[in-house]
């Protein structure tokens, strides 16, 4: 690292260090650590891979201050739920915004809390999947975050309803670095929305990481939600999970705006029979810039994998989508799909799309595929040759091309978003 | 009688090369017209031109249709006042069910005709008349447009979806080609059952063979970008026989 580098890390860091009562401070065993992390690791630049479309300056070589938790959250895309609602603000948990139905075999709580009345689950768990040692900003949510969800499910619960969880991030020059930790035991079921909002106008980061541990047998379904409505909003989402066997996950992310959106999606399945769903969505406009990077590491034999990314973009709009799928030695028989389709709608607009697999054992079927490519002119003709305008006749293909993606969203309610009809 | 379509010293071009060099025809209402000719004489270009396909610049000429200046209007307007195209080559759109798009379209075509929209009920019912015109098997009328039908399919579907919409004309481009004699004896039936004394066709194609089942009242050669010769529907079967030499031959007098 060169000297400027280093002095801009610790410039950036130290105005998170002054924070007080970080869950760090319960944690002993990962201290050590996380601060040889954050002193080695570099700043993400134009040759580090998994960075390259991505440019961090603007969110180094700015201030942040750490939110408030009694900021004001604005509206939510979700007004009617009638169903289990937890609100984060700036990544603190708050009780009283939230909306909790107990049900039994849920333990649901702040991370605050969790960590002193349920420390040896925390312990066990936090940080035990995440790339701290690999990533400088999940050292950075590590090593700073306050707050967050504990969620977790006891053996065969099944939840009646699906929970709704909400973050908002407001006040300027706010970072905001929550930490969730959902974990479902044996046969458990959770279906989720994950919303994330940028509220207002004002410049903000967020750097937010979930770990998910899906037990055996157990079903996780997660529909995630992204509308970071300012310009200057930076924000980092990163989910890291582990399937123990005969288990599902299942993860949608809708980006219907964000200026600048990195998210790292990681599954680790480490038990046989497993089925793993990634499906990804955004439609980018003016000069919104999104990055899907997943990564999907099948360890063991007889697993499904099935990944699916599809987006438009307009304007002077910029994607990048990279999908890592790792099968192993030992995972005979793995099936894995992985596709990303893209349409750029002007010269201006750009994707970059990289599969990656690398595949060590010898029986398995596996497939990838990344399309890239201009609007179907003559699709539209055809349209507007039967009596639909332009406007509706491009709407309906726009529509068409990401309706394979949006069909497999599990939520009516996030289906809705985009104009759907249930 | 007021004619329905009349084109007049058209003139159109595509990528810089002058494909129709002063085209004149016109169709009365209940009329069917073949256009024959030979390969690159301009016969699908009339009919992209037509119908308002943009990659086509019209540089002279005009067309009248219906009263209305129909090269002033985009493709989805021409399909609203009621001209229809029967695509040489139906696009597949995969996503976009047959069903849905029709509904699309006769919706805004029945808005600007400022008629009431069909209920639903109305509108399956139609979908089940006019499919079963073209024996167009129900499961493809609900699949993505086109996708994954056979050539004969494809066809049938064009012809389908005009029957549900209803054109004052259809221009059919090369509807026969590749068609084998059953499913050209479908595509001509349902054209057939069309055919009244208010709408027009314009048949384009290669092969007197089409015009076996769908007799025209006139035929006319295209030959570079001009209409050079016109006749009554025998003219087809001397084209048949003499091939277009015959023609060329006549052209060079």
């Amino acid at each position: 690292m060169t000297p400027v580098q280093d002095h801009k890390k610790a410039a950036f860091l130290e105005q998170f260090s002054k924070d007080e009562e970080v869950l760090l401070a319960s944690l002993p065993h990962l201290q050590a650590s996380v601060k040889d992390a954050l002193e080695e690791l570099e700043i993400p630049h134009r040759r580090t891979e998994s960075w390259k479309y991505t440019r961090v300056n603007k969110i180094i070589n700015k201030e942040w201050k750490t939110g408030s938790s009694n900021a004001p959250s604005s509206n939510s895309l979700f007004p009617n739920w009638e169903g289990s609602r937890v609100v984060l603000v700036n990544g603190f948990f708050r009780e009283d915004l939230s909306t909790l139905k107990p049900e039994d075999g849920l333990v649901l709580t702040s991370m605050k809390d969790a960590s002193k009345q349920h420390g040896e689950v925390l312990g066990q768990h936090c940080a035990s999947l995440s790339g701290q040692k690999e990533e400088l900003f999940e050292a950075h949510n590590l090593a700073f975050a306050k707050d967050g969800l504990f969620l977790h499910l006891n053996k065969n619960a099944a939840l009646k309803g699906s929970i709704l969880l909400e973050n908002h991030v407001s006040g300027q020059r706010t970072s905001a670095q929550n930490r969730n930790l959902i974990i479902l035991e044996q046969g458990a079921q959770l279906n989720m929305i994950v919303a994330h909002y940028g509220d207002q106008e004002d410049p903000i980061f967020s750097n937010d990481l979930s770990e998910v541990f899906v037990g055996e047998n157990a079903q996780f379904t997660c529909d995630l939600v992204q509308s970071y409505q300012g310009e200057e909003q930076f924000a980092i989402n990163t989910i890291w999970a582990n399937q123990a066997k005969n288990s599902r996950f299942t993860l949608s992310t809708s980006t219907l705006q964000g200026n600048w959106v990195r998210n790292n999606v990681n599954v680790r399945v480490s038990g046989e029979n497993c089925e793993t769903n990634l499906y990804g969505t955004y439609q980018l406009r003016n000069k919104q810039h999104v990055d899907n990077h997943t990564m999907i590491d099948h360890k063991v034999p007889h697993c499904e994998s099935n990944e699916h990314y599809k987006g438009i973009l307009y304007d002077q709009s910029t994607g990048v989508f990279n999908g890592k799928v790792f099968v192993r030695e030992d995972a005979q028989k793995t099936n894995a799909f992985q596709q990303n389709g893209n349409i750029v709608m002007s010269d201006n607009a750009s994707m970059n799309s990289k599969p990656e697999l690398e595949i060590y054992a010898d029986d398995v079927k596996c497939s990838h595929g990344s399309t890239t490519g201009q609007f179907d002119e003559e699709a539209v003709f055809y349209l507007m040759a039967r009596g639909i305008s332009e406007q509706n006749a491009r709407e309906l293909l726009v529509k068409a091309f990401v309706g394979e993606v949006l069909e497999k969203i599990h939520h009516p309610e996030v289906k809705a978003l985009f104009g759907e009809e249930e | 009688m007021k004619p329905l379509l009349s084109i007049n010293n058209l003139q159109a071009e595509v990528e810089g090369h002058e494909i129709l060099k002063g085209l004149n025809l016109t169709i009365n209402p209940g009329e069917v017209h073949a256009i024959m000719g030979p390969n690159g004489s301009g016969k699908s270009t009339l009919a992209s031109v037509l119908a308002g396909n943009e990659d086509y610049d019209v540089t002279g000429g005009s067309v009248d249709f219906d009263g209305i200046d129909l090269l002033d209007i985009d493709a989805s307007e021409r399909a609203k006042e009621g001209l229809f195209l029967a695509f040489q080559y139906p696009v597949e759109i995969p996503g976009v069910s047959n069903i849905n798009f029709l509904r699309a379209a006769l919706k805004e075509i029945h808005e600007h005709k400022e008629i009431d929209p069909l209920t639903a009920k109305e509108f399956l019912a139609k979908v089940k008349e006019k499919s079963a015109l073209v024996e167009l098997d129900g499961k493809l009328t609900n699949r993505s447009v086109n996708e994954g039908f056979s050539g004969g399919e494809k066809k049938r579907n064009e012809i389908f979806q005009m029957a549900m919409l209803e054109p004052k004309m259809a221009i059919l481009d090369e509807t026969d080609s590749g068609l084998d004699i059953d499913a050209l004896r479908i595509v001509a039936q349902g054209v057939n059952a069309m055919r009244s004394p208010e709408r027009s066709f314009l048949l384009i194609t290669h092969y007197q063979r089409l015009l076996d089942y769908i007799v025209p009242d006139f035929v006319h050669v295209l030959y570079k970008g001009q209409i050079v010769k016109s006749g009554p529907k025998e003219l087809a079967l001397e084209l048949e026989e003499k091939g277009y030499d015959w023609i060329k031959e006549e052209m060079a007098l």
